[in-house]
């Protein structure tokens, strides 16, 4: 039966009013651990490069250089923490919607209908902190995959549950 | 009507053997091709290479050149293809041997295409494409175009209604050589002239290396040499130089959009428009309306005064090799207008036009100021004192662009399609979509943009992501919600 009545743009569920639930306060641990070790292979690299050759770029300005990624470092595990708080996912009848980003915030919403396929990705420290990413696949080269990171493995695996679910609908 | 058996394993034509060879010549010489210019270059310079002497080399190009013979004929003798009741079956490989079965019915399209060299031997080219994946595109490189013929309609004999149609192909467009010629004029040449210069500008500090290593100092030394000169001479010889160029450029985009789309044909048959085009590379493609994701319409000052349109489709399924050649040149208004209804059913073109709001504005005056400062940059280096002279000309010129980019940004909705309009001074682009075939929607709003209440909108389809640029917050999220309810609702496929 084909239908066709007017719709009051009103009535139209709206993303607003939902509430996003945080991902897990443990993921934020392996954002620093990963820039921390990031930093520290720098700090390496750099400090192997003096030691080896005092005649180069690197080893005539490196206190610059070295304050300059210090200062990059610092900013970025400061914008890591400040923006943790807006990462968030939000499950409707119809979508799930993720949002993250402090500098650049972002909004994503794939709806159910449109979901290829879905997966759990666990990397070696996620498995020790029992958390889990869980990776959303719409159709496409140019489609913006979601990937929910640092959710815990339960929650991961019951969305996972639930979303599978629907795609079989 | 079929004279061809394909029950049993059969191979290339023999000639294949040829194409085979200048395939993997080619593909040699692509892959090799800065080691081999590093040859060259210490060939011209000391003679030898790495201390060979030329009769050494000869012999090892000749070494290659046979190795590429006997792979070329092993492969020819490896690759046999049958169809046994309602698979496609293909074997390949010299040492990896690899067998490849396609059910019909998986099979998407069949292309059949022919460049410069087979169209000599008079062979063609079979692409058979499966949904899915690039890499299981299947490709025999040469083979009779009757042969070819049979076999595409072999492969399609599951579904018979596919012939059928072909029965009541009507020649919608065709392009002249008048049109083509007008097309290729037309370019926006600014862009090719830029990617030239820049190329002959990398070249000639080499070239100058070259010439005073061949001792051509006495004939062109003057010339070239501009240290020496007066600032008049230099002026003449740039202005000599650049003439050339633009010269050259004119001609290369002229040439390149003739050879690419000669003879361009749009056959509409009831399922599918097929377009046909290309001189030494022939290529034929088919849009299916239910598959197409994006349309673009292009334009540009020039190219409107004479009533010429391109207009562009993105496909799923499509091979990236050919997404490229999905474009049609040359349309005029109605047909454009034809086209737009054939496959979005019902488009109109009068909604009303919303448009960015100040925003736009302000982001894309930062956007200038690297041209800006590159601009006077340049100016520095060959007016010294009187570089500021140049922002008479680039200020001006700047805020110019800008006004048009704003005047030309648009978009409009209605309950199935959403388009947005943008361009330069220019150019002008228009882009297409049926929203029930959007994938995913998300807003994007920078921090700055949270304080002033603006965000954008990226919309998601199979092939492509079109972005809204900076509307008012709420109506970001009205947007959002619509675009999302629309999809939502409606659960229609998108393919």
């Amino acid at each position: 039966m084909f239908r066709n009545e007017q719709i009051d743009i009103d009535d139209i569920p709206t993303v607003d009013s939902v509430v996003f639930e945080p991902v897990s306060k443990t993921y934020l641990s392996i954002l620093i651990v990963n820039r921390v070790s990031i930093c520290i292979a720098i700090y390496l690299a750099l400090f192997s490069i003096k030691l080896v050759s005092s005649n180069n770029l690197i080893s005539r300005y490196f206190w610059v250089i070295l304050s300059i990624v210090s200062a990059f470092f610092i900013i970025n595990i400061i914008i890591v923490i400040l923006g943790f708080s807006k990462r968030g996912y939000a499950l409707r009848s119809q979508d799930i919607i993720y949002t993250k980003g402090l500098l650049i915030n972002d909004v994503t919403t794939v709806p159910f209908i449109r979901i290829q396929h879905i997966e759990i990705s666990r990397s070696f420290i996620a498995r020790k902190l029992n958390l889990a990413t869980l990776n959303i696949y719409s159709a496409g080269d140019a489609g913006d995959d979601l990937s929910i990171k640092g959710l815990p493995f339960d929650v991961a695996s019951k969305l996972n549950a639930h979303i599978t679910n629907r795609l079989n609908e | 009507m079929n004279d061809f058996d394909f029950n049993g394993p059969s191979r290339q034509s023999a000639k294949g053997i040829l194409v085979i060879f200048a395939f993997n010549a080619y593909k040699f010489i692509k892959k090799s091709a800065t080691l081999l210019l590093v040859f060259a270059f210490s060939f011209f310079r000391k003679g030898t290479v790495f201390g060979f002497s030329t009769s050494y080399l000869i012999i090892t190009l000749a070494g290659i050149g046979l190795f590429l013979l006997i792979k070329a004929f092993l492969s020819y003798l490896n690759f046999t293809f049958h169809i046994l009741g309602n698979d496609f079956h293909l074997s390949t490989g010299i040492l990896k041997k690899e067998n490849i079965t396609i059910p019909k019915s998986k099979i998407q399209n069949v292309y059949i295409k022919q460049n410069a060299l087979q169209q000599i031997i008079n062979v063609v080219q079979v692409n058979v494409e499966t949904a899915g994946d690039n890499s299981t595109e299947i490709e025999i490189s040469a083979i009779s175009r009757e042969k070819a013929l049979a076999l595409k309609q072999e492969l399609f004999s599951a579904r018979q209604s596919n012939t059928e149609d072909n029965q009541t192909m009507e020649v919608f467009y065709k392009a002249s050589l008048k049109k083509l010629l007008l097309e290729g004029a037309s370019q926006n040449h600014i862009k090719s002239f830029f990617i030239i210069l820049a190329f002959i500008g990398g070249l000639y500090t080499n070239l100058k290396d070259l010439v005073e290593r061949l001792r051509w100092q006495s004939y062109f030394g003057d010339w070239l040499h501009m240290n020496d000169h007066t600032f008049f001479k230099a002026i003449l010889f740039n202005s000599a130089i650049i003439g050339a160029l633009i010269v050259v450029t004119f001609l290369l985009s002229l040439i390149k959009t003739v050879l690419l789309n000669f003879n361009l044909q749009v056959v509409d048959n009831n399922k599918t428009i097929e377009i046909t085009k290309g001189l030494f590379n022939k290529v034929s493609l088919s849009l299916t309306p239910s598959r197409i994701q994006n349309i673009e319409i292009r334009t540009n000052r020039i190219k409107r005064y004479f009533g010429l349109y391109t207009m562009a489709f993105k496909q799923a399924m499509v091979a990236k090799k050919q997404q490229k050649h999905f474009y049609i040149i040359g349309l005029g208004k109605d047909e454009i207008e034809y086209l737009s209804q054939r496959l979005f059913t019902g488009f109109n073109n009068d909604l009303e036009r919303h448009r960015p709001e100040n925003y736009y504005k302000r982001v894309l005056l930062l956007k200038s100021i690297p041209l800006f400062v590159i601009s006077n940059g340049i100016a520095y280096e060959m007016f010294e004192n009187w570089f500021w002279t140049i922002n008479l000309i680039a200020i001006p010129y700047l805020l110019f662009v800008l006004h048009w980019q704003l005047k030309k940004a648009f978009y409009t909705i209605d309950d199935k399609y959403l388009s947005i309009g943008s361009g330069g001074f220019i150019g002008t682009k228009r882009e297409m979509l049926e929203i029930h075939k959007i994938q995913s929607v998300s807003i994007k709003q920078s921090f700055f943009q949270k304080r002033k209440n603006i965000a954008s909108i990226k919309i998601c389809t199979a092939s492509k992501i079109v972005t809204i640029p900076y509307v008012k917050q709420q109506n970001a999220r009205a947007i959002m919600d619509y675009l999302l309810y629309q999809v939502e609702s409606r659960r229609l496929d998108w393919m």
